[in-house]
């Protein structure tokens, strides 16, 4: 009877820890102004005390349309991250972004996945751009405020 | 075609002459038997000993593509003109078009000549596009060409416009500069068979100058044009000039378009500033990698996250009032792995990264741009990125060593693997005692790209 019960387990983790995600139907997505630390070890509820940067959902819906996942027993070293979260069905998700690679990892799935090859510099880019909009805008009120 | 008449009349209007006159029509076999003798002559001239290269683009291997010869008939008799290919991506800035830039492939070509005494004449030509021709590449080609020997002895200096050539003389007024040549950026030669063995050189200066004394109009202006203009040799007056466009990026997608803005110059007006910055996985350890949190590594529940760090460079020069920024990392073009530790390198604009020590070297132009020099081969094609043996750590430790700073290098390891790392680089600049013109730090700074220019 123990193994029947292990499987059915195994069966529930993999619905609902291990699905993978649509990215195409999610929204809210945001990009948090943090750069250092054990970016893995924020929270959910942590990240709302730092400010962020409203990504767009149509354009993140584009470059995240074709994601495909990767092999999860070796996955890519990571070099540096940045922090973002989306919304599905009411609830909020994370994910780290690598800064390099076009690959990133969904913590709620505990998947990683990749952009196809033709969009990964365009992506890089675009979330660079939006870190550094938002970083600028925390440097710069930091040193207005004196912080 | 009109634009090479007008040249080689300027040129060879000292022994004009002297020259014998051809009139007929060059027939295929009157074609390849001249392009044969050209081609025998070059052969044995260029290899006469005795000469001295007095710059670097003449010093550069460079393939004459005979099979691309264009022959046609001047005043003295038959003349050829031959594409030169440059083995080394050599690129030129002009500051009369906006600074763009051209790959020298596009502008230079082998004339050669025979004179009315069946003597060869052997001449480099560089042809330096205004924006009049920019702007209509299929028009009649307007703006500056060089005539230098093989050797790159300048023979004359002439300017094309409105369908004038006119002679830029040497003379004993006061020179203005007007042509700024660079190719300090990607002046490196890889060797995919031989990695380590790649020889990266910079000409002194980064930038020469090309000194243009106050016009002259000669002897062949409007009128020798224009009957040359009209009566010259045919062909193709379509010289299409390729001039790369470069798109902004998180990748730096063209390295010399990146770095343009920065200067080289001599003396105590501009400071140069290299830092190398370092994210250890673990701060303040020489730990080489950082599993996540959630769990041991290979576990499911830790999502088999390592974190390894990295290293990248930030180049800044100042001079008066203004700063200019550049941050480069490198990295795999695509997810490295112990298993799978190799891909295409990749230069990134790492701005947006943070770090937690640093090292800034204040340095001399020369040294600065021989590690800008150095920086670009991280995006060649065939230079690749490898976990253990070319990574991001190694890389920007031999940018520097380029510029004479030799920092330790510290060989870590990991599951699968070994090779230079940021978590020891680190701690040996932590403990290390400063060298000279070095400054530690260990607080991370907002440290943007800084400066635009056209």
């Amino acid at each position: 009877m123990k193994p029947i019960l292990l499987i059915i387990s195994l069966f529930l983790y993999n619905c609902t820890v291990g699905q993978t995600i649509s990215f195409k139907m999610v929204k809210h997505w945001k990009l948090y102004d943090i750069a250092s630390g054990n970016l893995f070890q924020y929270t959910i509820d942590t990240l709302k005390k730092f400010a962020y940067y409203d990504l767009d959902d149509d354009t993140m819906h584009e470059y995240l349309a074709e994601v495909s996942e990767l092999p999860s027993n070796d996955p890519p070293r990571w070099m540096g991250a940045h922090i973002a979260t989306y919304e599905i069905n009411g609830a909020t998700k994370k994910i780290e972004i690598s800064l390099y690679g076009g690959f990133f990892y969904d913590e709620s799935s505990k998947r990683h996945y990749q952009l196809p090859d033709n969009k990964i510099d365009d992506w890089l880019s675009y979330i660079r751009r939006s870190f550094m909009t938002i970083h600028k805008e925390s440097s710069d009120s930091k040193i207005i405020s004196g912080k | 075609m009109k634009w090479k008449n007008l040249i080689l009349l300027a040129s060879i209007m000292p022994v004009l002459n002297s020259c014998l006159k051809s009139t007929d029509n060059l027939s295929n076999s009157k074609e390849k038997r001249f392009i044969a003798e050209a081609r025998e002559f070059f052969d044995k001239f260029t290899t006469e000993g005795g000469h001295i290269i007095v710059d670097y683009k003449s010093a550069s291997p460079r393939t004459v593509l005979w099979d691309k010869a264009e022959t046609f008939q001047v005043f003295t008799g038959y003349a050829l003109t031959v594409p030169l290919e440059y083995k080394l991506p050599l690129f030129a800035k002009t500051e009369f078009t906006s600074n763009s830039i051209f790959h020298l492939n596009d502008l230079t070509e082998l004339l050669v000549y025979c004179d009315s005494n069946r003597r060869f004449h052997l001449e480099v030509l560089t042809k330096l596009p205004d924006t009049n021709y920019l702007k209509d590449p299929t028009g009649t080609f307007s703006g500056f060409v060089l005539v230098d020997d093989w050797w790159g002895n300048n023979l004359g200096k002439y300017l094309l416009e409105h369908g004038e050539t006119k002679s830029y003389h040497s003379s004993n007024y006061q020179a203005e500069s007007i042509i700024r040549t660079c190719n300090y950026i990607y002046g490196y030669n890889y060797s995919t068979g031989d990695p380590g063995g790649g020889y990266s050189w910079v000409q002194a200066g980064g930038c020469y100058f090309l000194y243009l004394p106050d016009r002259v109009d000669d002897i062949h202006g409007s009128g020798f044009s224009g009957r040359l203009g009209a009566g010259g040799g045919g062909g193709s007056s379509g010289n299409i000039i390729n001039v790369p466009v470069t798109p902004p990026g998180n990748p730096i997608a063209n390295m010399f378009d990146y770095m343009k803005c920065f200067t080289n110059v001599g003396g105590n007006d501009h400071s140069y500033t290299v830092t190398i910055c370092i994210e250890q996985p673990v701060p303040g350890t020489r730990e080489t990698y950082k599993p996540t949190d959630g769990g041991p590594i290979g576990s499911s529940d830790a999502g088999n996250i390592v974190d390894v760090g990295h290293t990248f460079l930030i180049f800044s020069e100042r001079y008066g009032n203004t700063t200019i920024t550049r941050n480069v990392g490198f990295y795999p073009s695509k997810g490295v792995t112990p298993r799978s530790p190799s891909a295409t390198g990749k230069l990134n604009n790492d701005e947006n990264h943070s770090y937690n020590v640093s090292a800034s070297f204040s340095v001399t132009n020369a040294a600065f741009f021989s590690m800008l020099v150095f920086a670009a081969r991280g995006n060649d094609p065939s230079f690749y990125y490898n976990l253990n043996s070319e990574n991001c750590t190694t890389y920007a430790l031999q940018t520097l060593a380029q510029g004479g700073i030799n920092l330790p290098n510290t060989i870590g390891s990991w599951p699968g693997g070994m090779g230079c790392d940021p978590g020891d680089l680190g701690e040996d600049i932590r403990n290390m005692a400063p060298l000279p013109n070095m400054t530690k730090g260990t607080v991370q700074n907002f440290h943007p790209n800084i400066g635009n220019c056209q």
